[in-house]
């Protein structure tokens, strides 16, 4: 019997470790445009600076660096801008970023719900900009 | 020691057999599906029709409210795998809910549907394995991934 519960055992971990198949995130590859579009208002670059542009600027490396690059992102524009601002909106809306395993190193980089705002009205009137500009 | 090893095999495939049948009566709900689908991707946007049939062949199932569960999709522990993609793909992006979007999000998702193509991301891996007709070349991606970024030129320069 208690063969059998080892049995049990291992094949029901086996089941746990199978069920994080699922594919991981990945990054997304960014297009360079070199017209100036934006100018990011101090507001929110305050709110960027203190938890976002250490892991998002062109000194940075990897996965991050790749998904947003705050040093590009005001020189981007058209569909490429839209893509990028829906991007931070979805993450700031969930709180998925800054990511969680950073947080709980740095909980003062946590964004407050008046932050969160800042960037989400920012990312709001850019939408508005960019859909009836030209 | 060889008599050890062979009561150990002995328990362990039984425990198997029985742990598989004893799954089968967990209960588990399957994503809900419809065919009725207005704001759909397909029916509401023009593409040339390979395009299309790639949509329909490779994301479908797992990005659409249209999911064809396959005879596996009864059977535990291939039911929960399902389940869970199919809830995960619906999440991320489901195609049936297209004109809901904002053009916005419309260009966003697109966006996100040619790096995940390109970089062979999706259709997820284990897919194909069953699904021989969703396979994509490297011409395949290709050409989805042109008409992804150009179809996202348009819906912005056509507000
Ligand atoms: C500790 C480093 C770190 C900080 C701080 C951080 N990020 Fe990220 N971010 C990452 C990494 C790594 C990725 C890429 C991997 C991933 O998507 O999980 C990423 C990805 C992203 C993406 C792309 C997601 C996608 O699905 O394409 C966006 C948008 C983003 N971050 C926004 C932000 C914003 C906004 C902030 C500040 C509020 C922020 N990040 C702070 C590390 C960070
Ligand atoms: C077997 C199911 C399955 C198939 C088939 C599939 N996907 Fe996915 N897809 C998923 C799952 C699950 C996720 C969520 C992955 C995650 O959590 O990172 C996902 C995520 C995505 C995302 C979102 C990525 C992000 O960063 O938010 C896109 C875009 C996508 N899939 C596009 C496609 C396209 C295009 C196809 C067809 C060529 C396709 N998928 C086929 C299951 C599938």
């Amino acid at each position: 019997m208690k063969k059998l519960f080892l049995g049990l055992t291992i094949i029901i971990s086996a089941g746990i470790l199978s069920a994080f198949y699922i594919p991981e995130k990945q990054s997304q590859n960014i297009k360079k445009d070199s017209s100036t579009s934006f100018v990011m208002p101090d507001s929110v670059k305050v709110v960027v600076d203190q938890s976002c542009y250490m892991c998002h600027n062109s000194n940075a490396r990897g996965d991050a660096k790749d998904a947003l690059n705050f040093d590009k992102l005001s020189s981007m524009k058209g569909p490429a801008l839209v893509a990028h601002l829906q991007n931070i909106e979805k993450m700031v809306k969930h709180s998925w970023m800054p990511p969680r395993r950073f947080l709980s190193d740095h909980p003062e980089k946590a964004l407050t719900e008046k932050q969160k705002q800042v960037l989400l009205d920012w990312v709001n009137a850019e939408n508005n900009k960019l859909f009836s500009g030209n | 020691m060889k008599k050890v090893s062979r009561k150990f095999w002995k328990y362990f495939f039984g425990g198997l057999i029985v742990l598989f049948v004893g799954i089968q009566f967990i209960p588990i709900k399957m994503p809900v599906t419809s065919e009725n689908n207005p704001d759909d991707f397909l029916m509401n946007v023009k593409m040339p029709e390979h395009v299309a049939s790639m949509f329909r062949e490779s994301c479908y199932d797992c990005h659409s409210n249209e999911t064809k569960y396959p005879w596996y999709s009864r059977i535990a522990p291939s039911s929960w795998l399902l389940a869970s993609d199919v809830i995960g793909g619906r999440n991320h992006v489901n195609f049936s809910n297209w004109n809901k979007l904002s053009k916005a999000q419309q260009i966003a998702v697109l966006s996100d549907v040619a790096s995940e193509v390109k970089s062979g991301d999706m259709p997820f891996w284990a897919y194909p394995i069953m699904h021989p007709k969703a396979r994509l070349s490297a011409a395949d991606r290709k050409e989805l991934v042109d008409w992804a970024q150009n179809y996202q030129n348009q819906i912005f320069y056509s507000h």
